[in-house]
């Protein structure tokens, strides 16, 4: 389900960037990056893919060190 | 094209928004828990942070007003400098985005939509917000200021509609916690009040003033913000106690539910979130506008945001739905290892831009003195 809705609205962007031409040159590469990202996420789920996620990541890094200073 | 411009009031209450609406949901359970009664002082110290950025940015911005953050760092690191530092702004950007996003869908699965998956809420409130950022900069300053108005009416009044339930024993003795306590209560709001680097970003972009007199609109905004967050947190103290609200997951949802008055004003609880919960929108329109900027920057040459509006939804969407798997994890991210990113990030920040702010004023005094 999740896929579907991302590949979804990937394609309906691409199709609006395409029809109106609003991105230049490098412009395409950020937006490929996305695309790539989010697919990777839909297909990956809850495997390593989910360690990439900044907050997931920051969070099982750092927590327990801040828990143990803070308490 | 059309210019956008937003009045200095509008960004004054954007930015009050902005704080007050962010840390109503979970922040003071944390802070009470480290500091108890004392909790509703922990505010002052992540104010003067919020401020100190404010003015070094506005140091920064002197003689660059019209760019936003994105374009400065490019102008003042050069482009691929500049591009790799708004690639790092871009996933603090992102992050916030999330954990915004996410803590306001479990907020309304809680209060308003108790059968409804997250996710589903989730989306929907990701459609309305891209519906809204769509509209640009100067929509959501209107509906913002509209909100702002809504929410410091239901906060101001709280103290008067609980004036039955409140207890000045619960509140009392001030300061008996240490300093310490109170330290550690001031480093779980740091990390939202850093979080004004969002406004910090496109504000200077889009303001009608380029120098306004007396204090700046996002000082004053961040002091109203304070404000209205300690007359909450000392209604919610005084109400509810310090061992309940350390406890409860929404102490000020129990707050609000506390009212009253007449047995048919028994639900004000409803009409008061109703109010809260757009608030809350509005900051994460403001957060997803900044990302469209940032990532619209990222490239050579300057792109169009709008491209990438769409674009963003299945990343948010995903990244909201895979980056928490309870609240509790998200409480614990926003109130323990967001600060400390926060303050990291900034702070590696800012050096940078002065460093590089003092070395190119430096260059242009020694052209100037050549020529």
């Amino acid at each position: 389900m999740m896929t579907l809705i991302v590949l979804g609205t990937l394609l309906y962007s691409q199709y609006r960037k395409t029809t109106s031409d609003k991105l230049k040159g490098s412009g395409n590469v950020p937006y490929y990056l996305i695309a790539l990202l989010a697919i990777g996420m839909a297909v990956g789920d809850d495997s390593g893919m989910t360690m990439i996620l900044p907050s997931r990541g920051l969070l099982i890094w750092f927590d327990p060190i801040l828990e143990k200073l803070i308490e | 094209m059309q210019t956008l411009r937003i009045s200095s009031n509008q960004i004054a209450m954007l930015t009050g928004c902005f704080l007050s609406a962010g840390m109503i949901v979970s922040t003071s359970k944390e802070m009470v828990y480290q500091a108890g009664q004392d909790a509703w002082t922990g505010y002052f110290f992540p104010m003067v942070y919020g401020a100190l950025i404010i003015v070094i940015s506005i140091w920064l911005y002197k003689g660059r007003e019209g760019i936003t953050l994105f374009e400065l760092n490019k102008k003042l690191l050069g482009g691929i400098g500049g591009s790799l530092l708004n690639l790092v702004l871009f996933w603090y950007l992102l992050s916030m985005l999330i954990t915004d996003l996410r803590k306001l869908a479990e907020f309304v699965k809680t209060t308003l939509l108790l059968n409804t998956p997250v996710s589903v809420t989730m989306f929907m409130i990701l459609l309305l917000t891209v519906y809204l950022t769509r509209g640009g900069i100067e929509v959501i300053a209107r509906v913002g200021h509209l909100y702002f108005f809504l929410l410091a009416a239901t906060i101001v009044s709280l103290p008067i509609l609980l004036i039955n339930e409140f207890s000045l024993a619960n509140v009392r003795p001030v300061m008996a916690n240490g300093l310490e306590a109170l330290a550690k209560s001031s480093f779980m709001a740091v990390g939202s009040y850093g979080e004004v680097i969002a406004m910090i970003s496109v504000m200077f972009a889009f303001s009608y003033q380029k120098n306004p007199k007396g204090l700046h609109p996002m000082l004053r905004g961040v002091v109203f913000g304070t404000f209205l967050l300690t007359v909450l947190s000392v209604t919610l103290i005084g109400t509810v106690g310090t061992s309940i609200s350390a406890r409860a997951m929404y102490p000020n949802l129990m707050l609000v539910q506390s009212i009253h008055i007449t047995d048919f004003l028994d639900r004000l609880d409803i009409i008061l979130v109703s109010f809260w919960v757009p608030s809350y929108i509005i900051k994460i329109c403001l957060n997803y506008y900044v990302l469209t900027e940032c990532i619209s920057s990222i490239p050579s040459e300057k792109q169009n945001p709008k491209a990438y509006t769409i674009v963003l939804v299945p990343l948010v969407f995903m990244m909201g739905h895979l980056s928490f798997e309870s609240v509790v994890e998200l409480v614990h991210f926003e109130t323990h290892v967001w600060s400390f990113v926060t303050v990291f990030l900034q702070v590696v920040l800012f050096s940078v831009l002065i460093v590089a702010r003092l070395m190119r004023d430096r260059q242009r005094k020694k052209e100037v003195e050549l020529t």
